[in-house]
């Protein structure tokens, strides 16, 4: 079944052909079917991808984002609870945020954060039977640009999962050819949410638009596109 | 489940982006999306989309006693269904207040302007009467669903059939379809809601928001109305005060909506007829894409780009790896007998140049630089084309408008003997008329002009001194001079205007004659040529649209015709000049990119736009691999 990568596959395919005759069988959260078996059912579908040396996975447009451990994500604060807010990330429940955990934030020294902020954070604990929890540092206790974020202005973008993905791959060259025309400021969730500030609304709007097309497109269209876009930027 | 809140950020961005007359998707503040309308298969069937939202209704239909009040009235019943589909704010069950509004809202707006008779409906009086049921849901939520739901509803009103029935005495007979046609309801009229939501306590206003910029108003007004200019239901809601003035120009902006909204479900209904008389297919799949895997659809993206030359970028696609090489074709151009240039000579502006041959030839352009004025005719050394450009404010951007309506950009000249260049940009001041130019020289990469007309200052006549904005102008003129020594500059007068911002009539008149005549004269004595508008005076109103600045068609029209008699003149001189320098065509040292480029295209296709509609040069394309279509806007 080695010739099924590129193809949709479906839950219920078998794939055990892809093994080796001695390797192990790692599956990630995402792709884990209920009854635990790890050789034959798959939870998504769509098409079927091989990296070097031995990952298959599955590539589908997913719009609801799962949480995952160690993701960076943009989440909007929508209540504070006692001693934490209840952060929305597009899961399917909201994520706590301690207070305790921003930079130089201590029992005295309460973090300036409100309701209707945007923070940049990561996730701490991202399972599928707990609550899952966010923080503002990282291990040493610095805030190495997470945060709350938009306190200035920006805007805020939805996008589909896949596509942010591909727009932080080392291939992708959208960010670096508007980089090439463009002052921009982005900061890229990996929950589909992305904030994007520029000098001009007209230029932020132009940017989220950008982004938002590339989602089909291949590296040479984005550099057309790009390079049209900020040409009709200058010529007002 | 809940929706996704609103941030801070996005709310202020919304609302400064307001204050700059900007809406996040591109839209104008008073233009709707798109709307798309499909019949289903079945009659009374009836989809909508707008934008991202999409609203079904379906029409049916039963036999019931009337009420006791009105026994000789049919009913209509209506039913709107948010379906959690729609949104995650959406749930089942009980109706929510958003629910009952637009229920409330269709109601009055279908059954109590009347637009349905029901006296129509009526089979025996007292007794028995057809009921009318419009099942409204709501499939997805992307704002104005109230908008969305209306027209569905309307157009599974006009697209459905009932039964026909026979009263024998007392018995009623009704026929199924196979034995009698269905008959269509009596529709009167069309009553469309549009939404307008305010902000800022009324200071903006936008007309068809979407979901994120509902969230952000303050409040909403809804008008119903139908072509005939009746409003038919009106309904404010939200946390805001309303002037009277403001109510006034909402329902004037009601009226152009609505017809054009009108106009739109007749044809819809018109295609349907069609296709269901001419026993083609028609229903919802063959609205739908097929033969494609589809999770995510787009509606190509609008992005504002100016119009620029394709042919020469698709010539790169074989060398660009993902790098950001962003060379373009530079044409050669002869000097002297032996002798080509690339570039304006100076100092490379490439990035990885592994063409030794066009390196030598910059050092000879270099050094032969001098030698440049020598060139009797600034024209494309691959064909004899005359370039003209049109440089200017909006009232170019709106006359390249009306010329491209008119399938006329080119101004009826043949594309192989002279080409327009159009540049009109919105708004644009004397100052940036030496940036646009370089701009179109370096980045849009236009070729050098035979002709170059200006038509540019209408909007610094408010701004600056008369004597001030003169002099900047004539000075200006002569850098132009001085960039393109062998270019016929004409100088296109400053407009009429009806309105000047800042400026009574009679002083902005004054103003623009004063300064048209005295750089006129100007340009007259440096060679160049004016070209009047003394058709298109002030008092003119037919001439302009509303805004009392720019021209309408007709306007336009004169406009061109003023351009092109110009050109024309212009032009037949010149035709005298070019038979003798033709003949000079020299010889050329070219690099084997060149090659390529002089020997496997025909002459023509260099200069081609892909997106022009030259008929006589299509059949050309299919041989060139090299150009690949690209569309960006629609």
């Amino acid at each position: 079944m080695v010739d099924s990568v590129g193809k949709v596959v479906l839950p219920g395919e078998n794939l055990t052909d892809l093994l080796g005759s001695d390797s192990t069988f790692e599956s990630s959260a995402w792709s884990r079917n209920t009854t635990g078996d790890r050789f034959s059912d798959r939870v998504k579908t769509w098409f079927l991808k091989f990296k070097e040396p031995n990952i298959y996975w599955v590539d589908s447009f997913q719009k609801r984002y799962i949480p995952q451990r160690g993701d960076s994500v943009i989440g909007i604060i929508t209540t504070k609870a006692g001693d934490v807010f209840r952060v929305d990330v597009g899961a399917s429940e909201l994520a706590t945020l301690p207070y305790l955990a921003f930079e130089s934030a201590t029992k005295r020294n309460r973090p300036d954060v409100k309701v209707g902020d945007i923070v940049y954070c990561k996730f701490l604990v991202a399972n599928k039977d707990m609550e899952p929890e966010l923080v503002c540092i990282d291990g040493s206790g610095k805030s190495a640009g997470l945060g709350v974020i938009g306190r200035d202005g920006g805007m805020l973008l939805q996008v589909p999962i896949n596509l942010v993905q591909k727009v932080l791959s080392p291939e992708c060259v959208l960010f670096k050819t508007l980089g090439k025309n463009l002052k921009y400021e982005v900061a890229v969730g990996m929950n589909g949410r992305i904030w994007i500030k520029c000098h001009t609304v007209m230029e932020t709007i132009a940017v989220a638009n950008a982004i938002s097309v590339s989602q089909h497109m291949t590296n040479q269209d984005i550099q057309k596109m790009c390079s049209q876009m900020a040409d009709s930027l200058v010529g007002f | 489940m809940r929706d996704t809140p609103l941030s801070a950020c996005e709310r202020n961005f919304i609302i400064r982006a307001l204050g700059d007359r900007k809406r996040l998707d591109g839209r104008q503040p008073y233009d709707y999306r798109k709307v798309k309308i499909t019949f289903g298969a079945d009659r009374g069937c009836c989809k909508v989309n707008l934008g991202q939202t999409q609203v079904l209704a379906q029409v049916s239909c039963e036999i019931t006693s009337p009420r006791a009040v009105r026994p000789s009235d049919g009913v209509l019943f209506i039913n709107v269904e948010l379906s959690p589909m729609a949104s995650p704010a959406f749930e089942v069950g009980r109706m929510s207040d958003l629910g009952v509004e637009i229920n409330r809202l269709l109601e009055r707006c279908l059954r109590e302007s009347r637009c349905l008779d029901t006296e129509s409906l009526c089979i025996i009086s007292g007794e028995k009467v057809w009921q009318i049921r419009v099942d409204v849901n709501v499939m997805n939520h992307d704002g104005n669903i109230i908008d969305c739901s209306s027209i569905a509803a309307i157009a599974a009103l006009a697209h459905f059939r009932r039964p026909d029935v026979t009263v024998d005495g007392s018995e009623v007979i009704v026929h199924p379809s196979d034995e009698k046609d269905p008959i269509p309801l009596s529709v009167h009229h069309m009553p469309i809601c549009v939404t307008f939501s305010f902000y800022e306590q009324g200071k903006y206003l936008l007309v068809d928001p979407t979901d994120k910029e509902e969230k952000v108003m303050d409040g909403k007004m809804v008008i119903g109305m139908n072509k005939h200019r009746e409003i038919c239901t009106l309904q404010v809601s939200g946390e805001m005060l309303l002037m009277k003035d403001q109510v006034l120009r909402c329902s004037n902006i009601a009226v152009v909506k609505v017809t054009e909204i009108t106009e739109l479900i007749q044809r819809a209904l018109e295609n349907d007829r069609q296709a269901r008389l001419n026993g083609k297919k028609f229903g919802f799949a063959e609205s739908e894409p097929t033969e494609s895997i589809l999770t995510n659809q787009q509606e190509p993206e609008e992005i504002q780009a100016t119009e620029t030359q394709m042919d020469e970028d698709s010539e790169e696609e074989k060398g660009m790896n993902g790098d950001l090489k962003t060379e373009r074709k530079s044409k050669v151009k002869i000097l002297d007998k032996g002798v080509g240039m690339i570039g304006e000579g100076g100092a490379s502006t490439w990035g990885v140049e592994d063409n030794e041959m066009t390196e030598e030839l910059q050092k000879e352009a270099k050094v032969t630089q001098p030698d440049h004025k020598e060139v009797t005719h600034t024209t494309d050394c691959q064909s004899a084309v005359s370039t003209v450009w049109i440089v200017g404010s909006s009232i170019v951007y709106w006359a390249e408008t009306r010329a491209k309506v008119r399938k006329m950009q080119n101004l009826l000249y043949d594309p192989k003997e002279v080409r327009v260049y159009w540049d009109g940009v919105r708004g644009m001041k004397w100052d940036a008329l030496m940036i646009n130019l370089q701009r179109d020289l370096a980045v849009y990469d236009f070729p050098e002009p035979y002709v170059l007309i200006i038509h540019l200052g209408s909007n610094d006549v408010a701004s600056w001194n008369t004597d001030e904005l003169i002099s900047r102008m004539k000075a200006d003129i002569q850098k132009v001079r001085e960039m393109f020594p062998l270019t016929q500059l004409v100088f296109s007068e400053i407009l009429a205007r009806r309105v000047w911002r800042g400026l009574s009539l009679e002083c902005g008149e004054a103003k623009r004659q004063r300064i048209n005549q005295e750089v006129g004269q100007y340009v007259t004595e440096i060679g160049g040529v004016v070209v009047p508008h003394e058709n298109i005076l002030h008092q003119n109103v037919t001439l302009y649209i509303k805004d009392g600045v720019h021209m309408n068609d007709f306007g336009n029209d004169i406009l061109l015709d003023d351009i092109m008699n110009c050109l024309s003149s212009i032009l037949a001189e010149s035709t005298n000049d070019t038979e003798d320098s033709m003949e000079t065509e020299d010889e050329v040292i070219l690099s084997s990119i060149d090659l390529d480029i002089c020997y496997t295209l025909p002459l023509s296709e260099v200069n081609k736009d892909i997106e022009g509609n030259y008929p006589q040069q299509k059949e050309i394309n299919n041989d060139d691999d090299f150009e690949i279509e690209f569309k960006t806007s629609e």
